[in-house]
């Protein structure tokens, strides 16, 4: 009998439903209020944090199993996006495990020209050794910092106050500058401070809902979302020179000339007053410098802006009217409007239709700025570069002594003035006034604007430190030495997203080799620099969000009432302000905005019209440039530089892999481009090769790549807003030629 | 606070704060310090997102489940293909869900297109898979693949016209959708449903009248995808407005060639020309008995081992050929099934006629007790194996014909693959009537010629529709010929003309004979590699790539 058992089971059946690879796909109820998960990876346990890619701020519930994530899920109860999330956010983990990690500091040997392995100690050593001769042959001021909006704000807090007050060095700036810099500076001149005002309610609660330079379905789907949860049935604008996903999700579409913005504005607000669709009431009692305005737009009739924009009377009439119908219109803008020649004009000429409308601090209204990198608000506040910790001011005695005082450190190291900006800085490389450089998580070899001449600078430095999590990135490629970094997951911190939400990161995962979070890193560096008894009080993370706690105080953006993360994870994250006397109303809203009471943060608590007469841009077409470039995000399966989100198998199927460039099919017959031919674009700058997409997503004359093929950036023109001193990504003059 | 005038001298303390900065580095903490709230939560928090994305109920007899997509509420944010790789367990770059776009030259206008599979009413996975690697589910109606069933041979993957079933090389099977079935039965939405940030995606309950109906009334479920009544999809794809006519896939100029198949291109050239090999030697054997007797045993011994090494290379192209006995269970419907058993029933025929043949011209060597092979045994044998061979050519020809490909039409395929065996056979039969024989007559060689002008036909006729001004598969298939493949045509067009010189020259020097075949082989392995590469996939439609 046994024997015939035995030999049944080895006569293979004729239709095996069950086996080895079969099992690999079994799934099983998750528990933790998961539903079935892959068997594989049934977590043991889970726990959520604030995703690292962008401003959305999403939470993301990890699967832990044996001490390690595993999975993740997004988040199901978390108010920012009620448990969705983009490719990039269920990717999240994926980057973490790549071969490429940085996993010991590594030095350029001088002989070989070779990175090479060393200790930490090494590693320290050179560093502060080379930075302080440096240092010591050209002044403090030629050692430089470029920070970034991706790591945690008690990170951003240490690097600034590190730098600045501990190492000497003034002139230190972020990769924000090349995405929020506008809307700071706009926000502070028109409010007094820099005060993204809504919350992400607000999306639901509009009936009119205006989308400026923002392709919000591909750059911040979840905020999408937020749109599809609308019951208002509202009408979607959508203001873009692309037909863009957004603009064909949207109810109408303005594809105005690129950076014919501030006139488009200019003449809607014409079109406003001139019917008086305006809140009279409202600009008498909250603003400022209304009439001077009112008289600044007359000149900017319809015909002039038909004439700019190619929108026509009938159109711009007719968004003047949506406006003026609209119960509780909302403006949104993001990079199409930042990164420009006269950005924060532009910002502010979109502040400029809320406040005369009477459009802010209603539900369902306001003139928000839609943030990018996942911590820009964070480096905002307490990145140390243009404002003093805590939107503080250098120059402003006041709060030096404030800062110095909470920080326990000697005033006088406190400096008196904001540093370079990051064009600057790099400015200041060229004309040699710059001749060390520290970047941390940032990768301006690849996404800083004129890439060639900032590649070129990177190689006139005497040292160059790039701190990051891969070795592999393009500017480490050019570091003299390299710093090891954790990523998201391998370190504690918060996070604040673009409604001003305060959300935890989380350490749950092994940093590869030795590498160390970037606080431990600043920490080894104040040691090895000779201050670390300067920043004794920065024990931790936990240690330094106090202390970030404590200097926001006082200021609009006051989280005093969060001491601890405890408070942050059982909130499911705080918006600021949360004083004390907030915290217990939380628990009924906890999706606040700002303005309820129409005051505003300057002195008379009146906000302000602020405008100026349009300039051209920079580098206007040409005979021998005749084709306007684009650039922007490709797809939501890419973020920026890719360093992260190019190390994903599954992302990479969602976009192509190698770099292209929209064009117009008439544009395309013209120059005998075939569809997928391969063509070259170039610039005054540089030339570049792609393949040719046509598409009439692009208007005739204008040509669209995405930013994040490193290849794009040869080609962009280095020109600046004057205010924000923002890279205008959104403006150059090409000649496309099918000749290689 | 330390001093560090010199570097080289590292004390103590400074490794200590290195050190115990690594370790904490290690030490992970979050976890124990934040509970978790819903550790015992029988709940699933994420069910009030997709309760109105998933039926009420299971389906009744006549119903099946079906995916829905809202085009208007797709807004190309590709979440669904992550998660489905994510909450699936699949590997590093699997997914069964796919991404594409539909684009205007005419107009903006746009359109993000979402596919898994379709599950259809008639699989043709189902009915070309050899070894009944799929079941249509009784009650849910979703097509399934049996992943310890599958023997890797591919051919779903050619069958489905949607681009489906996908081939994961690291576990030498197809693995596809299964509309996480498991998770329906639980109330539960299928990861792309409940991941969809905007709710596209849904599950409905569908008739088979109903996807019958919907197959006769639109000529495809969206734009771009093939004509559903082949395989009766059950998909739906809705949208308020129209879209424009002018829309194309995003991927609809892609000129990347396909898979190579390469052990299938081995296997097809050299099985054709074997039966070549075996038809020259029965029509010598008719029209000229007495010439041919030298010739025949050459003529089957190379038929053998071409044939021979045809069928082994056809079992590299298997990645799990173990299971690959239960060919016989797609007889009813699977041209493959039918292809490897006559083949399988044409080789010992092939083999038994060569020994029969040298049996014959040796029969002092053979025991008494045998009967004589008479020369009608040896013609019923060379008839049976050519016959056979000839079935077993056209269950090749059908395979690709049955996969719907214009590129592999009944006409194209048939002209590849027969000339081949014709051309098999008169090179063959010249080649060695050099090495062999005193003669070689003009009929041969007039076949030859014949042969070898239809073969050069057959191959540029493919290339005309190059200069098409329309857009078509044909178009395609030329320019991934005339581009993408251009050093593969080289070296197939340097080997054809290699056969011609060398034939001729084998009149006075019969060695090159060899060179012949040779170059025969190789010209017609590159042919039918291009034959592989230049097909345009049937595919929903994809996004530009290069």
């Amino acid at each position: 009998m046994k024997l015939k058992s035995k030999l049944l089971k080895k006569i293979p059946s004729i239709v095996e439903h069950s086996g080895p690879k079969t099992r690999q796909l079994l799934r099983t109820p998750g528990k933790f209020g998961l539903g079935q998960v892959p068997r594989s990876i049934t977590p043991d346990y889970t726990t959520t944090m604030v995703c690292g890619f962008c401003s959305t701020g999403c939470s993301l519930n990890i699967h832990m199993k044996d001490g390690q994530p595993v999975n993740l899920t997004p988040d199901s109860n978390y108010p920012v996006n009620l448990g969705m999330a983009c490719p990039k956010g269920w990717e999240a983990l994926e980057p973490l495990k790549a071969k490429d990690r940085a996993t010991t500091p590594l030095l350029r040997n001088k002989q070989t020209g070779e990175l090479e392995e060393v200790s930490w100690q090494t590693a320290m050593h050179t560093f502060t050794d080379k930075f302080k001769a440096v240092q010591e042959e050209h002044g403090k001021e030629s050692v430089a910092f470029i920070s970034t909006g991706q790591i945690v704000t008690e990170e951003m807090a240490f690097l600034g106050s590190l730098t600045k007050f501990g190492m000497g060095i003034k002139h230190g700036d972020g990769n924000t500058r090349q995405c929020m810099a506008t809307a700071v500076v706009s926000y502070k001149q028109s409010f007094g401070f820099d005060a993204p005002p809504y919350s992400y309610q607000d999306f639901e609660q509009s009936d009119v809902i205006i989308l400026i330079g923002s392709n919000l379905c591909i750059a911040h789907p979840i905020m999408w979302q937020r749109i599809e949860q609308n019951k208002l049935n509202p009408k979607i604008i959508v203001i873009d020179p692309r037909t863009t996903e957004t603009a064909i999700a949207g109810t109408q579409h303005y594809p105005i000339m690129p950076k014919s913005d501030l006139t488009f504005f200019y003449g809607i607000a014409h079109i406003l007053i001139k019917n008086g669709w305006i809140d009279n009431d409202f600009i008498k009692s909250n603003t400022n410098e209304y009439d001077d305005f009112a008289t600044h737009v007359e000149k900017f009739t319809p015909e002039l802006v038909e004439k700019e924009s190619g929108i026509s009377i009938e159109q711009l009439e007719n968004l003047a009217r949506t406006i003026h119908e609209g119960k509780n219109v909302s403006f949104w803008w993001t990079m199409g409007v930042n990164q420009g020649h006269e950005a924060v004009r532009t910002a502010q000429s979109i502040i400029n239709l809320a406040l005369m409308t009477g459009n802010i601090g209603r539900p369902g209204t306001g003139a928000n700025s839609i943030t990018g990198q996942c911590n820009a608000m964070g480096s905002r506040l307490f990145s140390n570069t243009t404002n003093l910790l805590g939107g503080h001011a250098f120059d402003d005695p006041a709060a030096r002594t404030k800062v110095a005082n909470v920080l326990e450190i000697d005033e006088t190291c406190i400096p008196e003035e904001t540093g370079l900006a990051y064009d600057q800085i790099i400015d200041g490389i060229h004309n040699g006034t710059i001749k060390g450089l520290w970047v941390i998580a940032t990768n301006g070899s690849h996404s800083w604007i004129h890439q060639d001449r900032y590649n070129k600078a990177m190689k006139k430095l005497d040292f160059l430190v790039v701190q990051d999590m891969y070795s592999s990135i393009e500017n480490a490629e050019l570091a003299d030495l390299v710093l090891p970094a954790a990523g998201w997951a391998e370190k504690d911190g918060v996070f604040i997203n673009s409604e001003r939400r305060i959300g935890l990161v989380k350490k749950l995962a092994t940093a590869p080799g030795q590498a160390l979070s970037d606080f431990n890193i600043f920490k080894l560096v104040a040691q090895y620099w000779g201050c670390g008894e300067m920043f004794k009080k920065w024990s931790s993370p936990e240690a330094a969000f106090k202390i970030l706690s404590e200097l926001s105080s006082g200021q609009p953006c006051d989280f005093s009432g969060i001491q601890d993360y405890d408070l942050l994870e059982s909130n499911r994250g705080i918006q600021w302000p949360c004083t004390k006397d907030d915290i217990a109303g939380l628990t009924t809203n906890n999706e606040r905005r700002l303005f309820a009471d129409g005051k505003f943060y300057h002195q008379d608590s009146k906000a302000k019209f602020i405008f100026s007469d349009p300039v051209p841009v920079a580098e206007p077409t040409s005979n021998s440039f005749p084709l306007i470039l684009l650039t922007g995000r490709g797809t939501s399966a890419q973020w920026h530089t890719q360093s992260r989100t190019g190390k994903s198998e599954i992302l990479k199927k969602l976009y192509p892999e190698s770099v292209y460039i929209e064009i117009n099919p008439s544009d395309a017959a013209k120059l005998n481009i075939e569809p997928n031919q391969m063509v070259k674009i170039s610039s005054s700058r540089a030339s570049v090769q792609a393949t040719a997409y046509l598409s009439n997503s692009v208007q005739e004359g204008q040509t669209f790549m995405p930013m994040h093929y490193a290849k794009v950036n040869r080609l962009t023109q280095a020109s600046f807003d004057p205010y924000s001193r923002q890279p205008s990504y959104k403006f150059c003059a090409v000649n496309i030629s099918t000749t290689l | 606070m330390l001093t560090l005038e010199d570097p080289k001298k590292a004390t103590a303390s400074e490794a200590t704060l290195i050190d115990s900065l690594l370790a904490e580095q290690k030490q992970l903490t979050a976890v124990e310090r934040f509970s978790q709230q819903h550790e015992n939560s029988s709940q699933i928090l994420q069910e009030k997102s997709y309760k109105d994305l998933i039926p009420i109920r299971k389906p009744s007899t006549g119903e099946q489940y079906s995916f829905a997509v809202d085009l208007d509420k797709c807004t190309g944010c590709k979440t669904c293909v992550v998660a489905c790789h994510s909450l699936n367990g699949l590997d590093k770059n699997e997914s069964w869900r796919d991404i594409g776009e539909l684009v205007s030259l005419d107009s903006p206008d746009q359109q993000t297109v979402t596919s898994a599979c379709h599950h259809c009413a008639d699989p043709a996975c189902l009915n070309g898979c050899p070894v009944g690697a799929y079941e249509k589910m009784e009650d849910t109606g979703v097509v399934k693949h049996l992943d310890d069933q599958c023997i890797g041979c591919s051919y779903c993957e050619l069958k489905c016209p949607y681009g489906v079933p996908k081939y994961n090389k690291d576990l030498g099977i197809v693995r596809k959708c299964d509309m996480c079935h498991e998770r329906l039965a639980e109330g539960e939405a299928p990861a792309c449903v409940q991941s969809c940030p905007s709710g596209a995606i849904s599950i409905q309950l569908i008739t088979t009248d109903e996807i019958r109906a919907n197959a006769a009334k639109q000529e495809s479920i969206i734009k771009g995808a093939f004509r559903s009544d082949y395989t009766l999809p059950s998909s739906t794809y809705t949208s308020s407005r129209k879209l424009s006519e002018s829309m194309v896939p995003g991927d609809e100029h892609s000129i990347k060639p396909s898979h190579a198949h390469t052990p299938l291109s081995i296997m097809l050239t050299l099985t054709q020309l074997s039966v070549g090999v075996s038809a020259a030697d029965l029509m010598t054997r008719w029209l000229a008995s007495e010439w041919s007797l030298s010739l025949q045993i050459p003529l089957c011994v190379l038929a053998v081992i071409l044939g021979l090494t045809g069928l082994a290379s056809s079992i590299l192209h298997l990645g799990s050929p173990k299971g690959a006995w239960r060919v016989f269970l797609g007889l009813k419907k699977s041209w493959l099934s039918r292809e490897i058993i006559l083949f399988g029933m044409w080789m010992p025929v092939l083999l038994g006629h060569t020994a029969l043949t040298i049996a014959g011209q040796n029969p002092s060597s053979l025991p008494d007790w045998l009967p004589t092979i008479t020369p009608e045994i040896l013609n019923l044998s060379a008839i049976s194996t050519v016959v056979l061979g000839l079935i077993s050519v056209f269950c090749s020809i059908m395979v690709y014909v049955d996969t719907m490909r214009e590129f592999w039409s009944l006409g194209k395929t048939t002209s590849k693959f027969m000339g081949t065996t014709a051309l098999g056979g008169a090179i063959s039969l010249l080649a060695l009537s050099l090495l062999f024989s005193d003669s070689s007559p003009f009929i041969i060689w007039f076949t030859a010629i014949l042969s070898v002008i239809g073969k050069i036909y057959a191959d540029t006729i493919s290339l005309k529709a190059a200069k098409d001004s329309e857009w078509s598969f044909a178009k395609r298939s030329a320019l991934i010929q005339l581009r993408s493949l251009r050093p593969t045509m080289i070296i197939r067009w340097v080997m054809m003309t290699l056969t011609i010189i060398s034939t001729l020259i084998a009149v006075f020097i019969p060695l090159f004979a060899i060179i012949a075949i040779l170059s025969l082989l190789a010209g017609e392995f590159f042919q039918r590699q291009i034959f592989f590469q230049a097909v345009v996939t049937l595919k929903m439609p994809g996004h530009l790539e290069r």
